[in-house]
């Protein structure tokens, strides 16, 4: 009953620090994300957005703070033992995330990326996974490269892959690392557009990019970030058209240009 | 000087015996020394302190002496604490002590030059360190190492010629002894050189062809241009 | 069993003089096989087929055939053509003809990869194509193959027991000559390992020392 309690919201993260040796680069991210709410992260390279991310699903583990990530804590400061009992990676089954660079795993055929971790994982039979599998790459527009092997594949069709392999784990929660920003130019919207149909399914969605036209008409809230804190945030017409920090300001001047 | 063409019927038979115990020494050899490198190696990721040191020690000595050595302290020791080897069983075993050395370094700098992004992704998925390990990124490091574990495989055939020091029946020994029969070097050593030769030859044909195999995910531009250069300067050397 | 620790400790002036022989041949060995593989690297650069060809199955039969066929080789044909030379020298030159072969490639590699820019602007002060080589680009290459010939005199210094059996009294031989003696293989072979141990510590020791000088400038 409990449980029901906290699962009002998909992320919480309170206090969160992470800092490599003398460097800090998170300083104190408070942050609620609800179910279904589609966030932007923006702001300046090495702000601390990337690592924002990472520290969701614990591919970096926090300094400090408090993360709990579909109802269940993913890392407490406070009770340091407890950490070591987190299934972490039952958690992350849950969250799916996609890289800047697409990760594929090239000595696998498409299918195969996107079959492994429901058969390795999830411990489904591998003709519901491939069923599943050929589902969602039809959605992302790739279902005849199904045999190919990631090297004869664009850019923007690995990262489409990419999307379909980490939607192939049902998640609840989806992280995107700069999705884009590997890409060429042409390659980016058929990405942009795959993003848009899940946002408008509903899908509960973490993005840090610096596609600002997406962030904008995609967004429900958008979070500026600068020198590991949040500067600012809210809805994308009020942040993009009236700015209150100065570094928003300066930020939006030197990308939109 | 005339090549006296009498001697290849006349040790052609026993050169060629020789030739196919230098196969079979290398083969299981082979295998032994690729079996040890990824104890070794395993030794050294999966436990860093103890286990690398002593990885490390193993490696170290093996890659520091000479191969005739090792084989010296592995026949003639044995005897004094009471284990009596064969000559064959002592030049395998060596050559698999000898090659594991090297082939765990291999393995190693193989893994380790696989992106980490690749485990990331597998991990970001729920996919336990194990799986990863064995499904992402060793399938990966075959392709990465063939091109070292190649030179390592044929300095190991070449290697084996100094099995005849111990008395090994191979195909140096073979030939050694026709020498000293007929004092015939210059056809004979020919004979022995070439029959190295052209085994060192194809296998490296064929290991090429393995390597092709084990990258064909990978297009053909991406395939050769710098698997050498992730190495460490001591696996890349071709060396007999 | 018991280790007879008098008996290293009595054989050690005699091991160590054997060391100082093999250290000799591949000290000389390197140098000589050195300068024969950039020989060969410029030969491979000439852009010339008559003598890229020779040189290259040169190479690639030194390279396919095992180092102790390559000494008897050596050995016996100087003898073959009546020239008595000393196992000492056969076994350095069958050592130095290896190695060069091992770093023609290295070395042909290692003048490859310095920036074409070098040589245009050595030539745009009008310095002449020999010198060019000689002050300009052959240090920078020594710099680059400096690791691989810290590994090749390794090497060397390994395979330099095989000429044992060519009887150059190398520290091998000498280890053999005192287990005939004295029946006692484990502790001379162990220190005879030790001792080729130690040298190629040293070796790669100084190397290091020597790669850090030499980084400085770059």
């Amino acid at each position: 009953m409990v449980e029901t309690a906290i699962k009002t919201q998909a992320i919480q993260i309170k206090e969160l620090r992470k800092s490599y040796g003398a460097q800090e680069i998170l300083t104190g991210i408070d942050l609620n994300i609800n179910y279904g709410e589609v966030v932007c992260v923006i702001g300046p390279s090495g702000s601390g957005k990337s690592t924002l991310l990472r520290c969701l699903n614990l591919l970096e583990v926090p300094s400090g703070g408090t993360i709990s990530v579909d109802g269940e804590a993913v890392f407490s400061q406070q009770n340091k033992s407890d950490n070591k009992k987190i299934n972490i990676q039952e958690i992350r089954s849950r969250v799916g995330m996609v890289f800047q660079q697409f990760n594929l795993w090239p000595h696998k055929t498409v299918l195969n990326n996107v079959i492994e971790a429901p058969l390795l994982v999830r411990k489904q039979e591998k003709a519901q996974a491939v069923e599943k599998a050929e589902v969602l790459l039809r959605k992302v527009g790739l279902s005849d490269k199904r045999s190919s092997y990631p090297s004869s594949l664009s850019g923007g069709q690995q990262q489409r892959v990419a999307i379909a392999r980490a939607l192939a784990m049902d998640p609840k929660i989806m992280l995107f690392d700069e999705p884009t920003s590997a890409l060429d130019p042409e390659l980016v919207g058929d990405v942009l557009k795959v993003m848009k149909d899940l946002a408008s399914e509903g899908m509960t969605m973490v993005v840090v990019t610096h596609e600002m036209g997406f962030a904008r008409d995609v967004a429900d809230r958008i979070i500026f970030m600068d020198q590991g804190v949040i500067v600012e945030e809210g809805a994308p017409s009020e942040l993009f058209s009236n700015p209150k920090s100065a570094r928003l300001r300066q930020f939006l001047a030197s990308v939109l240009d | 000087m005339i090549f006296d063409f009498s001697i290849v019927p006349r040790y052609g038979p026993a050169l060629l015996e020789g030739f196919l115990i230098t196969l079979f020494i290398c083969f299981i050899g082979l295998l032994l020394g690729l079996f040890i490198g990824g104890l070794i190696c395993w030794l050294k990721i999966r436990f860093p302190g103890w286990g690398a040191t002593l990885a490390n020690t193993y490696i170290e000595f093996f890659r520091n002496t000479p191969f005739l050595i090792q084989v010296f302290l592995l026949y003639y020791v044995g005897p004094v604490f009471g284990i009596s080897i064969s000559a064959m069983t002592a030049g395998i075993l060596g050559l698999g002590l000898y090659g594991g050395a090297y082939f765990a370094e291999i393995y190693r700098s193989g893994i380790l030059s696989v992106h980490k992004g690749q485990a990331e992704a597998a991990r970001a998925l729920g996919m336990g360190e194990k799986s990863i390990l064995y499904r992402i990124v060793i399938p990966q490091m075959w392709g990465l190492i063939m091109a070292p574990l190649t030179s390592q495989i044929i300095t190991l055939v070449k290697e084996s010629a100094i099995l005849s020091v111990i008395t090994v029946q191979e195909l140096t020994f073979v030939g050694q002894r026709a020498i000293s029969e007929t004092y015939n070097y210059v056809e004979i050593y020919t004979l022995v050189a070439f029959l190295y030769w052209a085994l060192v030859t194809a296998l490296a044909n064929l290991l090429k062809g393995l390597e092709n195999y084990s990258t064909r995910y990978l297009n053909v531009r991406e395939r050769s241009p710098n698997k050498l250069i992730f190495m460490k300067k001591q696996d890349v050397k071709l060396r007999s | 069993m018991d280790i007879n620790v008098d008996l290293i400790i009595d054989s050690l002036p005699i091991l160590l003089k054997g060391a100082l022989v093999t250290l000799q041949m591949s000290l000389l060995a390197i140098v000589i096989g050195t300068i024969s593989g950039l020989v060969l690297a410029v030969f491979l650069l000439s852009g010339k087929k008559t003598l890229i060809v020779p040189t290259r199955i040169f190479i690639n039969l030194l390279r396919g055939i095992p180092f102790i066929i390559q000494i008897f080789i050596v050995y016996f044909s100087f003898s073959n053509f009546g020239l008595e030379i000393p196992a000492f020298t056969s076994g350095v030159i069958a050592m130095a003809l290896n190695t060069a072969a091992f770093q023609a490639d290295i070395i042909r590699a290692g003048i490859e990869s310095i920036p074409k820019g070098q040589h245009e602007a050595a030539f745009a002060l009008g310095i002449s194509k020999r010198q060019t080589m000689i002050r300009i680009l052959i240090p920078q290459v020594f710099v680059k193959i400096l690791p691989s010939i810290t590994n090749e005199l390794i090497t060397l210094l390994k395979n330099s027991s095989l000429v044992s059996v060519i009887a150059v009294v190398d520290l091998t031989r000498v280890g053999q000559q005192i287990v005939s003696t004295s029946y006692r293989p484990a502790e001379i072979y162990i220190a005879v390992a030790l001792l080729y141990f130690l040298m190629n510590l040293a070796i790669s020791q100084g190397s290091r020392y020597l790669e850090r000088k030499a980084a400085a400038y770059r």
